[in-house]
């Protein structure tokens, strides 16, 4: 980095002692944060930590450009605080949650509403945005709404075909995941983690994993790293897979729909052969991987990979010559480049619109600080720019995988893990298949779990679907929301 | 041109659809372990190993009494496993574990040390559904990977649409409920406002550890710790997720489409 | 023969009612009941004894040969005030009292609303006039007195339509229906002129076949003025701008007389000339009525799709079935120049029966909008909603009217639409040059339109009467009095009557064809002892609406049976309308008249060029809005392309010539002069 800044910085998958973390009072930190932000910075978490009866706001800043993080905390208060949102639109959800979590009011913030409301009476009540206008009427979906598919509500406002704004509000999966870190980590906390977003297994466990290393001041043995990054990047491919597939059923393209229905399943099933889960269950502890693969296993897989891709590049060679296929997916749902920046979008969303972010890269953590993934990037932000930017992270990651698995490191896979430094801050970040997973830690005086705080993508990228509908038909809704797949309870927790 | 691509390749792979239940059932992955053996008599006086390790307190001993593990509650992490000493709770690589009556899934007295599995429906329901049962499906707090589980029942390989059985978008158009998840307390009235809409005669199945005991968020308060809490459910299936082996199994178990002469005890 | 004394007994009969009835109402204006029933008592009255009257003369076939007789002697020479009952006027005087009959039974109950508020003994006594009036019209024997009857009726309706004049909007309609009445007025007044040059009389006796005496640019002319006057009148597009701001304002029953009977009053007239007077017709005469027909078709429905106040969407449907009757007298045009006189008198009888098929549905489509006004305080669909439980009798009767005028079997609108796709399909053979291919071109318009037709009416009955209430009065609506449903039963019962017993009511028709093109069809229409209607001489379509109503009848039991022998034993339970599990279904969550049109609109954009507007307002960030409004436009073209300008060019050209009116007496004197010398010049 070549310029000061007041933040404390740290790389990604390190800690640094509570002490030494920035402490300013509440309106100079806001003001910090939002000239880092003004410079072009991101914001990959913002959340308040209660002292006592008061309540103390950390941000974790992104300098991507600088490769590192950023942290710093606001000195206690109570009450109220001027919303960030009013200048910086990124902050408006964290906001609304510490308003939820803490009862500190972000004043003037311009849609103050909870974000999960288990303190209420329920998710999807109170106001939502209304158009003024006779000829306008609502469209409410959810929470059980058509398919497989976890629940959420959204509320259309419609003249006609045309949607003119759409509201979404979640909630309907809260579990109590940050509630029950409380003084852990428990038996059941890495079960847990690894079923925040069931779909991002490995992404949320290599995150937790992470950060207890970096409390613990180890890091996980070179194999184990490798091991997480091959599994991450299965990952990667068995739900792009399913994506493009689910993209293509929503326009009834049923040649590379079935196909790559199929196709995921083996990359699923490629997973399941280093752990026996097909989710990738027990892959990641903190302290390395439990279970390893011998050479002959590996090579297996090395076999039943080529195979998977070859049949996945044949499928979506279908789906980009299809011209009806093309018509639905180009000029739908789209986004601009400014939108998704001013909004803080990440993951395949934003690198659709144009955005060059990826925490593989701006990041590298892991065994990606040894082997890179180019970033797949396609400017034009509509569906056809998030299928192709899917597309491009097939590829890419199958490449990758080829490339790792004939350079896998020699050694254990598992180390025991030492106790936790009390009093400490941890980050880690990952790209999941979605997009930027942060998880941030901070252990009180005995070295347990004081406060865990979980962003998942979805809690980014909620806000770009609802401003990619605006103006679009509502039957284009579907592959819409497919193609961004968002999680809902990664972002209910 | 691609239509001619597509039929070709069409032809060439012929039927992808796997031939069970006509054949034999695809094998589980080798490490996945499948269901779960208890022998309550090989446990040793006093060892409480397994029942401290287990992440969702599946597995009680009472004093005097034998281990009892309750295969609602297991996520099957296998921690249990690799803790005993004696080898009293092994893995089966059996991928059979559906069962029709909560009480059947607990495991390690005598005579129970593996499941009961899922009778069939009764001959009125297997009447109405045996040859076509619409499903609508609920997640209720579910983290995606049962639904994904389940979802994939419907591509080509597995194909469940020719049992007859489909999902539906509307409860109305449905004869039961597939519920996921450990039912938090928001999808309370979600579900019951679901269960109320779909018209008489209904079954519910339950997949899932979450949907059965609120797996890993068991005890939460914000959550209610499985679908029995608000709806009579017919069928459970246990896993985390359950392999789709395991949920097209139980499936046919319901509807009498297996013969196993093996496990009817 | 002499006219049957019966008949020429109730005719009398009749207009005395009327007479009595508008009295009276004026008389006991401070007693409003008494004035209500009094009133529209006498004029129900009246109109039975003119059904009577007029229906016993065509069937008995007195009509033919009848003699016309002076109601009352005038010294004015050259005016004579007679009627003459002929078929032609029967037919009409028929319709005129069966709307009569049914709107007055009807008001009896409406006029309530108005307790209070309102002059229901005004309201009575002018709809006895204009009932009065429009009877003459129909029956008038000469130029003069036809022109009388015609005058009073405009008068009449003005006052109607003007009726609630607190309102501005009320107010403009009728000066710009008056303006508008004048300028036909006008132009008939020159044709009968014209037409009086020729023959050396007033009377119609006298016109009786006169084009063919006349030299081929005066008839022309007489065409023409008589096509813009009567055109005026009938709505035609493109003079019909008037109508859409007249029938929302005027009082429901009047807004049901004005376009069921008052509009056809032009028809009459256009048939009276074109067939009675002006003889053997130019080709181009046809093509012109067909290509008008046409064109109101398409258009009037089109801008009845894109309207969401409930009367004037009915008002603009009123110009789409004006089309289509036009459709029909121009297609008998064409055939008679071709020499084809059956084809001819096939498409009249399809005219002239989707005239009174009109009368009636229309009409009763207007009474049922003025109940549920009546009963809701609105006109705006938008705000509407849910009326079907509230108001089970007017829900009812607007689904009959709304299915007859989307021609639907087994109702009365589809058997004048065969009739009419009949004429226009066996039009196709009839001439080798080109101007053969309007026909099916015409039909494939037709068909279009009676698609849109049903789409707007889906839209019109769904957001109206199903569905949530969207406003507090929806919510409250209560069900009309016995009175009004009475009124629409009767119309109800016509509706189906014409549907189902066509072949029955063509006998009506004998007279009236003898007399216009000298043939009688309704034994060859008439098949399998009047069960079957065809379509002209064999081989022709035929089609049996008595045996479709039949087998829906038949086939209605059949669910009856199979629940009876399968599911007796099955619980029903009522439950919620599905909503995804949300907390329930608010009245915003339904779809909106505008959005129903949506997809048309955006079809047909070049015609309506629409307009949104959204204005969008936020404190800090775009993302997060803190109003949205949104608002749609329409436009009508006529009213900015052609009648804005005119009206521009007319004002101009008035201002310029105010420069004449110098103030100066120099200058009036040498105006006189110059006007002598030009007379002295032309009489010379």
């Amino acid at each position: 980095m070549n310029r000061t800044t007041p933040f404390a910085l740290l790389t990604n998958g390190n800690a640094l002692p509570w002490a030494s973390v920035p402490e300013w009072p509440l309106p100079e930190f806001l003001r910090n944060v939002g000239a880092e932000l003004d410079r072009g910075e991101r914001l990959s978490s913002l959340f308040g930590v209660p002292e006592g009866a008061a309540l103390r706001l950390v941000a974790v800043l992104a300098f991507d450009a600088g490769n590192t993080l950023a942290v710093a905390r606001s000195q206690p208060f109570s009450g109220s605080f001027p919303s960030l949102t009013a200048t910086h639109s990124q902050a408006h959800l964290f906001e609304r949650e510490i308003w939820e979590q803490h009862g500190a009011v972000p004043e003037n913030h311009p849609w103050l509403k909870a974000v999960r409301q288990d303190h209420g009476p329920g998710p999807a009540v109170g106001e939502f945005f209304r158009v003024d206008g006779r000829e306008i009427h609502e469209v409410a979906v959810g929470p059980v709404h058509a398919g497989i598919i976890e629940p959420g509500h959204f509320r259309f406002q419609c003249a006609g075909e045309e949607v003119l704004h759409l509201e979404i509000a979640l909630g309907f999966q809260h579990r109590g995941v940050e509630e029950a870190l409380a003084g852990g980590p428990h038996r059941a906390t890495v079960y847990q983690m690894e079923t925040v977003a069931g779909d991002a297994t490995i992404a949320h466990a290599s995150a937790y994993a992470s950060v207890l290393e970096a409390l613990a001041g180890t890091e996980a043995p070179l194999r184990a790293q490798w091991l997480r990054a091959i599994a991450l990047e299965l990952e990667r491919l068995a739900n792009h897979t399913g994506d493009l597939g689910a993209l293509a059923g929503d326009v009834a393209f049923l040649p590379t729909a079935s196909a790559c229905g199929k196709i995921r399943g083996d990359f699923l099933n490629l997973t399941a052969m280093l752990c026996g889960n097909r989710f990738g269950r027990g892959l990641v502890r903190p302290g390395g991987c439990p279970r390893d693969g011998d050479l002959d296993r590996l090579g297996k897989l090395r076999e039943r990979l080529e195979t998977a891709l070859a049949e996945v590049q044949q499928a979506a060679v279908w789906l980009w010559d299809a011209a009806s296929v093309r018509t639905r997916f180009e000029h739908t749902g789209h986004l601009r480049a400014k939108q998704a920046s001013e909004v803080g979008l990440v993951g395949p969303a934003a690198r659709a619109c144009g955005l060059v972010r990826d925490v593989r890269f701006d990041h590298p953590s892991g065994w990606f600080r040894f082997a890179q993934v180019p970033v797949s990037v396609w400017p034009d932000g509509d569906v056809f720019a998030r299928a192709r930017v899917r597309w491009l992270e097939i590829q890419r990651s199958g490449e990758f995988l080829r490339e790792q698995l004939d350079a896998a490191p020699e050694g254990e896979t598992l180390s025991p893990l030492p106790a936790l430094a009390p009093n400490t801050l941890a980050v880690a970040l990952v790209e999941g298949w979605r997009g930027e997973v942060c998880h941030v830690a901070l252990t009180g005086a005995d070295g347990k779990l004081r406060r865990y705080k979980i962003t998942d993508p979805s809690f980014h990228n909620w806000m770009g679907l609802a401003l990619a509908l605006r103006g679009q038909a509502i039957s284009d809704f579907p592959v819409c929301n497919k193609s961004f797949n968002l999680s809902y309870c990664g972002f209910d927790l | 041109m691609f239509v001619h691509d597509i039929l070709l390749n069409r032809l060439k792979r012929g039927c992808e659809t796997m031939a069970y239940p006509a054949g034999p059932a695809p094998a589980l992955p080798d490490r996945h372990g499948g269901a779960l053996r208890v022998e309550a008599a090989k446990c040793q006086a006093g060892c409480s190993a397994c029942v401290v390790v287990c992440p969702t307190e599946a597995i009680t001993r009472p004093p005097n009494q034998p281990v009892a593990l309750d295969l609602g509650r297991c996520i099957f992490c296998a921690e249990c496993v690799r803790v005993c000493p004696t080898g009293a709770i092994t893995q089966t690589g059996d991928h059979r574990m559906a069962v029709r009556l909560r009480e059947d899934l607990t495991l390690g007295d005598a005579g129970k040390e593996q499941l009961r599995l899922a009778v069939a429906l009764d001959e009125k329901l297997r009447r109405l559904f045996g040859r076509s049962l619409k499903l609508r499906q609920v997640s209720a707090g579910g983290c995606a990977a049962c639904e994904a589980d389940t979802n994939v029942l419907g591509t080509i390989g597995w194909d469940l649409g020719r049992f007859g059985i489909q999902f539906v978008a509307s409860p109305r158009h449905a004869d039961g409920l597939l519920i996921t998840g450990p039912v938090s307390k928001n999808m309370e009235l979600a579900l019951r406002k679901t269960y109320a809409a779909v018209p008489e005669p209904k079954i519910v199945i339950a997949v899932g550890a979450c949907a059965i005991a609120g797996g890993p968020f068991v005890g939460h308060p914000q959550v209610h710790n499985g679908a029995g809490a608000l709806v009579p459910v017919d069928l459970y299936i246990p896993g985390c997720p359950p392999h789709p082996l395991t949920i097209l199994d139980g499936l046919l178990r319901l509807l009498g489409r297996l013969e196993d002469s093996e496990r009817r005890s | 023969m002499h006219m049957n004394e019966l008949s020429a007994t109730l005719l009398t009969c009749a207009l005395w009612a009327y007479v009595a009835g508008m009295v009276g109402a004026l008389l006991l204006q401070r007693a409003e009941r008494l004035a209500n029933g009094f009133g529209f008592g006498l004029a129900a009255a009246g109109g039975f004894c003119g059904v009577l009257s007029c229906a016993a003369a065509l069937a008995t076939g007195a009509a033919t040969g009848s003699r016309s007789f002076e109601l009352f002697s005038s010294l004015i020479p050259y005016v004579r005030f007679s009627i003459h009952a002929d078929a032609l006027g029967c037919f009409f005087g028929m319709m005129v009292s069966l709307l009569a009959v049914a709107i007055s039974i009807y008001s009896l109950g409406y006029a309530r609303g108005y307790y209070g508020q309102k002059n229901v003994g005004a309201l009575a006594a002018f709809f006895n006039l204009l009932l009065l009036a429009t009877t003459l019209v129909f029956l008038a024997d000469n130029a003069f007195f036809f022109l009388v009857a015609w005058e009073i009726m405009a008068l009449a309706a003005y006052c109607l339509v003007s009726f609630e004049h607190e309102k501005e909007e009320a107010r403009n309609a009728g000066v710009l229906f008056f303006i508008m009445s004048h300028i036909g007025t006008g132009c008939l007044i020159l044709g009968f002129l014209l037409l009086f040059q020729v023959s050396g009389s007033y009377g119609f006796e006298s016109f009786h076949a006169l084009g063919d005496k006349m030299p081929v640019g005066e008839r022309n002319l007489v065409f023409l003025l008589f096509l813009f006057g009567f055109g005026v009148k009938t709505g035609m597009i493109p003079l019909h701008i008037w109508l859409p701001a007249a029938h929302p304002v005027a009082p429901s029953n009047v807004s049901a007389f004005m376009s069921g009977v008052l509009i056809k009053t032009g028809i009459y007239g256009l048939t009276r000339v074109c067939f009675d007077f002006l003889g053997t017709p130019p080709n181009w005469w046809g093509v012109t009525v067909l290509t008008l027909g046409t064109v109101s078709a398409v258009l009037g429905v089109l801008y009845a799709l894109m309207e969401h106040d409930l009367k004037r969407l009915l008002a603009y449907h009123s110009i789409e079935n004006i089309g289509i009757i036009l459709m029909g007298l121009g297609a008998a045009l064409m055939f008679l120049h071709s020499g084809h006189p059956a084809l001819a008198t096939l498409a009249l009888i399809a005219a002239l029966y989707h005239t009174i098929n009109h009368a009636s549905f229309k009409a009763l489509l207007f009474l049922g909008a003025g109940a549920v006004l009546h009963a809701t305080h609105t006109r705006n669909m938008e705000e509407m909603g849910g009326l079907a439980k509230r108001m089970r009798w007017t829900a009812l009767f607007f689904f009959v009217g709304a299915a007859a005028i989307s021609a639907l079997p087994p109702l009365n609108g589809f058997v004048s639409e065969w009739l009419t796709y009949q004429a226009l399909l066996q039009g196709f053979g009839t001439t080798p040059s080109l101007i053969r291919l309007m026909f099916p071109l015409s039909g494939a318009m037709l068909a279009l339109t009676g698609a849109l037709a049903a789409a707007c009416f889906v839209k019109a009955f769904g957001i109206t009467f199903l569905g949530q209430p969207r406003s507090d009065h929806a919510r409250h609506a209560h069900e009309a009095s016995l009175p009004m449903l009475l009124g629409q039963g009767i119309l109800v019962a016509a509706c189906v009557f014409l549907g189902l017993f066509p072949t029955v009511f063509l006998k009506l028709f004998d007279p009236v064809t003898q007399q216009l093109t000298g043939q009688q069809l309704s034994q060859q229409l008439s098949v399998a002892s009047g069960l079957v209607l065809a379509g002209g001489a064999a081989p022709s379509g035929t089609v049996s609406t008595l045996g479709i109503a039949l087998m829906l009848l038949c086939l209605l039991p059949v669910p009856l049976v199979l629940w009876a022998l399968f599911a007796r034993r099955s619980r029903t339970r009522i439950g919620p309308t599905w909503d995804c599990g949300q907390r329930g279904l608010t009245p915003q969550m339904q779809y909106t008249a505008t959005g129903f049109s949506k997809p048309l609109r955006m079809i047909f954009k070049a015609l309506f060029r629409p307009r949104r507007e959204v204005q969008r307002e936020y404190d800090f960030s775009p993302y997060f809005t803190t109003t949205l409004r949104f608002e749609s436009h329409v436009e009508e073209m006529f009213q900015t392309r052609i009648y804005r300008p005119l009206r521009w060019l007319v004002l101009y050209g008035s201002r310029r010539l105010r420069a004449l009116q110098a103030g100066s007496l120099q200058a009036y004197l040498i105006y006189i002069f110059i006007t002598l010398l030009l007379l002295l010049m032309f009489a010379l």
